[in-house]
């Protein structure tokens, strides 16, 4: 039994070191120009394609992993950043509930953007690559056997033009060639077949791929400007309280200083009474031109009229101040809230705001 | 020197023992601490504040080094996708800017991301080294003050009593106090006013951060939205690439075409200023240019107001032009050329009809003429005569022809003058060399004024298509009116002989001058039967009748077979007492001509287009008899002048056309056997006509056919919004209604955003006559 494993194996061996051998010697002979070899210009020109696009492939993937790593630090980055904030936010602060709540959804925002990132992009390009390596190893099965086809081919034509003419070593070799040119065939044949398909699918994938990732994109950074607008508003009317808070700091301030007089006169009424008075910090509020919710100027390229109560009469050439929405329901796509600048001008207050559509107007 | 560093060494030693000695008193309870809760509690919430600060940078540093990560991951996918872009792939320069774009917007971003929060947090935060060194100092300035303090207590309560001593402990808590209180004042002034700044300094920071994010979001959106869509239309492109050979050069061009025009139906008002200029420096030369057309093109298209519920993808569109306002230049040069295409097929395809159609019956006028001369007799005589008889045959179906309608139609023929003398006519040139200089006038004179204007007619088919509504008008106008008047000109034929015969004469007398030479032959034969019949001047005259009548009797329809036998009936009972038995055979010749006219009027009026065909067609059939009329007259004057006769064969042309001067006599002794002559010829020639009408009738069916779409008609598309006409030129449409287009007259409104095009359901009830005006072609969907 030992023996007989023994042969079954070294008999593989042989076989192997054989065909390397045979196939060896059928390339020196090639190169050496001595055996014609099978060409296949359109074949060549596939794996050619082939190649590129694999490389392609790779490199894409490799930027969109990237992509998705710099998506993840920013995210991270954001959620510490809105954490930072609401740790330094006071309850006595106006809209803390609003800020918590942006700060959720932002981080939400980042991290649905980032799974579906992950799902339609990076998954399918890795299924689109793992097609490869299969198809590789084919094409360099394809090439050995074709090796061994224009050998098999040389050793019948050099048999038959032998002086000595067997004819039982004819038959062999032309069974062999007849097998080695069929096994050729065969894995010519579903590789022709493959290669063009597989070419022509770069294109699809492409398409899915950035479509995807565009897709995704415009609707994440979309909700984000939103978001970010809503927190925009909050900082404006914070702003705004602080103003009406100094006054209560100012009393406070004054407040502490009495109290501190008091107890150095306490310590020292045996001898000497306080000199000593906090100077009282006056803080005075200016005007500004402009409404403090303004986010931009736009001027009108078209007449508008209104055809809802709630809409902005406009005129070619008209100044309009673009203000946020109060309700974030109430934004539309392609509408803008605004009150005309020389209604500002001349009443100082926003009572004729009204909607109108962005399209007809031009950023200043 | 150095004794004095020595010296203030050790103040400072001396100084921090006593700190030391105080600190251990009051922790052992056995000295009282001065304490400020109030000033503890600032100095508690600076500590915070500090942390908060220096927490919020060392966040905000992250985070912008995230947005550069993000950006550069950002550019590299673009720049992948960029690689991997072939050139004739759909959108190939979209890419491109989008990516550009993407890369400026990330870029700014940062950039503003970095100038208005990190310089700003700096700033912020070198004010808090300072206060904190001052905070430290007044602690210890407080425990110097409460040690000098304790000091002066026990010397006051001890036993020995040393006024000295006491006084100088006095001045020095005094000092000790003036320099705490001093720096306490400071910090209780400045502590509470940094602890306020902080909510400006966070609102600020917050502010500046979200704003930017919530723009630099909203453009980034956009820039994403066209990406998509450049994704979609590539999609479908791939699509197409899916059933087709990938390297196909000719299946990626049409695409690429045919989603060129869309682009500019938003760039349209932006490009309607600068095409005003162009029109008013460049006049259209081929024709008058439109009084109106400046107004409009300085109006230009209006915009649609978008409506509130769905604007998303038009509106957005609005933003993608503003960002890529210099990328859509391009495709408006483009859009252009596949509509030029088109229109210069459609109008080789309109006049290739007219030229085989035209010749073709004349053609086939021709050759029986020339097969029924009796080659037998006169064979040197015939073959002169040949060329001049092709020649006079075609010539004399143009001027008869004309001739009719300058007769009956004045005012067409005034203003058919102006047109002819401008186009000028190569046959007349060559017609005088064959003629004397009295007869070559009269005949140069009527061919001039009479053939040209049936090309003057012909030249006005494509300008009448070309002009605006009005024009249209006009030439249905000129069409109904030679309809009308040959109408009229038949009517008297049929009522009183007497009034008809001046009529005939006129209008025979043309073309009898012209063939005179080809009836010598003929002539010869008949001189004999002419002697010895006699006829009667008015039975000679209804004869003339019925020769006109058998050749209109092919145009005739077999439907209204019926009405000509109970006509045939009436006629004869009129005209029996007046004819004799030997003109039996003229009866039913003459009722059937008299048929003829009523048919006749029928189809004109119901029709006017149908109307133009027929009279064609009844007119040159008409030309044939008047050619085979002079044959006979022109015998006996052969016969009675032998001497005239010995003069034309020494010089045949002349003596020929000294003949053409008497056309009037010679009718009169037409001899009676030629009637079986004229009738064995009619016959001949009748099977010809009928060919060519048949061929005239296919003509009128292929019209008909034609007419499902208008003349050049290039697409359809669909009313998308209200628009109500501002000019007479413009056409109103009304939601939801289809408009056939067909090209523009004028670039410049065609550059201006103005189609051209006639409603659909307006076309099919009124056909040719429907109304055909201008639109803005944003107002509007293009359909498939």
């Amino acid at each position: 039994m030992a023996e007989v494993g023994k042969g079954v194996n070294a008999g593989k061996l042989a076989s192997n070191v054989q065909k390397r051998l045979t196939r060896a010697q059928e390339k020196v002979m090639q190169k050496l120009g001595k055996a014609d070899e099978t060409k296949d210009t359109a074949f060549e020109e596939q794996v050619a394609n082939f190649n590129k696009q694999m490389n392609e492939g790779t490199k894409l993937q490799k930027d969109l992993k990237a992509y998705l790593l710099a998506v993840k630090t920013m995210h991270e980055c954001s959620k510490r950043l809105h954490d930072c904030l609401a740790e330094m936010y006071d309850p006595e602060w106006f809209g803390k509930e609003e800020v918590d709540s942006i700060a959720e959804d932002t981080d939400l925002l980042w991290q649905d953007f980032h799974e579906k990132l992950l799902d339609n992009a990076v998954i399918s390009m890795d299924a689109y690559l793992a097609q490869f390596p299969d198809i590789k190893a084919r094409i360099a099965k394809r090439e050995r056997k074709l090796v061994d086809f224009d050998s098999a081919r040389h050793h019948f034509a050099s048999v038959q033009k032998g002086k000595k003419k067997d004819e039982a070593k004819i038959a062999k070799a032309e069974e062999d060639l007849g097998r080695a040119q069929k096994v050729f065939e065969e894995i010519n044949y579903d590789l022709q077949e493959e290669l063009p398909t597989l070419w022509n699918s770069r294109v699809g994938l492409y398409v899915n791929t950035f479509r995807s990732v565009s897709g995704l994109e415009e609707t994440f950074h979309r909700d984000m400007g939103k978001l970010n607008q809503n927190l925009s508003d909050i900082m404006t009317k914070l702003e705004e309280q602080r103003v009406a808070k100094k006054g209560v700091t100012t009393a406070s301030t004054g407040k502490s200083d009495d109290a501190a007089n008091h107890n150095q006169e306490t310590s020292d009424a045996p001898k000497s009474p306080s000199k000593n008075e906090a100077p009282t910090v006056t803080n005075g509020s200016s005007d500004t031109e402009l409404p403090p919710s303004v986010l931009f100027k736009v001027k009108t390229m078209h007449d508008y009229s209104a055809t809802d109560s709630d809409e902005l009469d406009l005129k070619a050439g008209d100044i309009v101040l673009v203000l946020p929405f109060a309700n974030p329901d109430e934004a539309d796509d392609g509408w803008l809230m605004g009150v005309k600048e020389s209604h500002w001008l001349q009443n100082k207050n926003l009572l004729a705001k009204g909607v109108f559509p962005e399209n007809f107007t031009q950023k200043l | 020197m150095a004794e004095i560093k020595t010296g203030i060494f050790a103040k400072n030693v001396q100084k921090r023992i006593n700190r030391a000695q105080e600190k251990v008193l009051q922790k052992l309870g056995k000295a009282d601490e001065t304490k400020d809760e109030q000033f503890e509690q600032c100095v508690q919430n600076f500590k915070r504040q500090e942390f908060e600060g220096s927490r919020l940078q060392r966040e905000m540093k992250a985070y912008i080094a995230a947005v550069k990560g993000m950006q550069q991951a950002s550019m590299n996918l673009t720049e992948s996708l960029h690689e991997v872009y072939e050139p004739d792939w759909h959108g190939k320069d979209d890419v491109m800017t989008i990516g550009k774009n993407c890369d400026a917007l990330w870029e700014d971003f940062h950039q503003k991301l970095v100038d208005s929060t990190i310089n700003t947090l700096e700033t912020y935060l070198t004010q808090f080294p300072d206060l904190k060194v001052r905070v430290a100092k007044r602690s210890r300035k407080l425990i110097d003050y409460d040690s000098a303090r304790h000091h002066l207590e026990t010397l006051q309560t001890s036993t020995m009593r040393n006024e000295k001593r006491i006084a100088k402990a006095e001045e020095d808590l005094k000092k000790a106090q003036r320099v705490f209180d001093d720096l306490n004042v400071g910090l209780q002034d400045e502590l509470p006013t940094l602890w306020d700044s902080r909510v400006g300094f966070y609102v600020s920071t917050f502010k500046n951060v979200s704003s930017l994010e919530a723009r630099f979001h909203r453009e980034i959106s956009f820039l994403c939205h066209k990406l998509y869509e450049v994704m979609n239309k590539l999609a479908e492109q791939h699509s197409d690439k899916m059933f087709t050979i990938q390297g196909a050069p000719s299946d990626s061009g049409p695409l690429r075409l045919a989603r060129t025009p869309s682009p500019p139906d938003d760039e349209s008002p932006d490009s309607s200023p600068a095409a005003s200029p162009n029109h008013t420096l460049r006049p259209t030369s081929p024709g008058p240019p439109r009084p109106k057309s400046p107004s409009q093109l300085k109006m230009g298209p209006p915009k649609p107001p978008p409506p509130k519920v769905t604007p998303t993808r038009e509106l957005q569109q609005e933003q993608i032009i503003d960002l890529f306002d210099g990328g859509f230049p391009e495709i408006s040069v483009t859009s252009p050329q596949p509509n030029e295409r088109p229109g210069e097929s459609l109008l080789d395809l309109d006049f290739d009809p007219f030229k085989p159609d035209t010749s073709t019956p004349i053609g086939q006028t021709q050759s029986p003429v020339s097969q029924t001369l009796p080659w037998d007799l006169w064979t040197g005589d015939a073959a002169q005569p040949a060329q001049p008889a092709t020649d006079a045959g075609f010539t004399a179906n143009w001027a008869a022809d004309f001739g009719s309608s300058a007769t009956t139609v004045t005012d067409e023929s005034a203003n058919t003058q102006p047109a002819a003398d401008g186009q000028g006519w190569p046959p007349a040139d060559g017609w005088p060399t064959d003629s004397t200089p009295q007869p070559q006038g009269e005949t140069a004179t009527d061919e001039d004024a009479t053939v040209p204007t049936f090309m003057a007619d012909f030249d006005k088919m494509p300008e009448a298509e070309a002009e605006a509504p009005e024009g249209d008008v006009a030439e249905g106008e000129g069409e109904a009116s030679p309809a009308s008047e040959p109408e009229g000109g038949e009517g008297p034929v049929t009522t009183p002989p007497t009034d008809t015969q001046p009529e005939e004469i006129t209008a025979s007398s043309p073309p009898a001058e012209t063939p005179t030479s080809t009836v010598e032959s003929p002539v010869s034969a008949e001189p004999e039967a002419a002697e010895q019949a006699e006829l009667p001047v008015e039975d000679i005259e209804k004869e003339q009748l019925s020769e006109e009548s058998p050749d209109s009797v092919p145009v005739q329809e077999t439907e209204k077979e019926s009405p000509t036998e109970a006509a045939l009936a009436s006629v004869e009972d009129k005209e029996s007492p007046i004819e004799e038995t030997p003109t039996i055979d003229a009866k039913p010749e003459e009722e059937t001509s008299s048929l003829e006219a009523r048919p006749g009027d029928e189809p004109d009026n119901v029709e006017p287009k149908p109307t133009d065909e027929p009279d064609k067609v009844e007119t040159q059939p008409g030309e044939v008899p008047d050619n085979i009329e002079p044959k006979p007259g022109d015998a006996p004057d052969n016969v009675e002048p032998q001497p005239g006769d010995e003069t034309s064969k020494e010089g045949a042309a002349n003596n020929g056309n000294e003949e053409e001067k008497m056309p009037i006599p010679s009718v009169v002794i037409e001899p009676a056997s030629s009637n079986e002559g004229d009738d064995d010829r009619d016959g001949d020639i009748t099977s010809p006509i009928a060919t060519g009408d048949n061929g005239m009738i296919a003509d009128c069916q292929t019209t008909k056919d034609s007419s499902g779409m208008p003349p050049r008609f290039l697409f359809k598309v669909e009313t998308m919004h209200d628009f109500e006409a501002a000019n007479p030129d413009e056409l109103e449409l009304k939601k939801g209604d289809i408009v056939l287009v067909v090209p523009t007259e004028l670039a410049e409104d065609q550059d201006a955003g103005w189609l051209t095009g006639i409603r659909e359901s307006d076309w099919q009830q009124r056909g040719a006559s429907a109304k055909k005006g201008l639109f803005p072609e944003n107002f509007t969907q293009r359909l498939e």
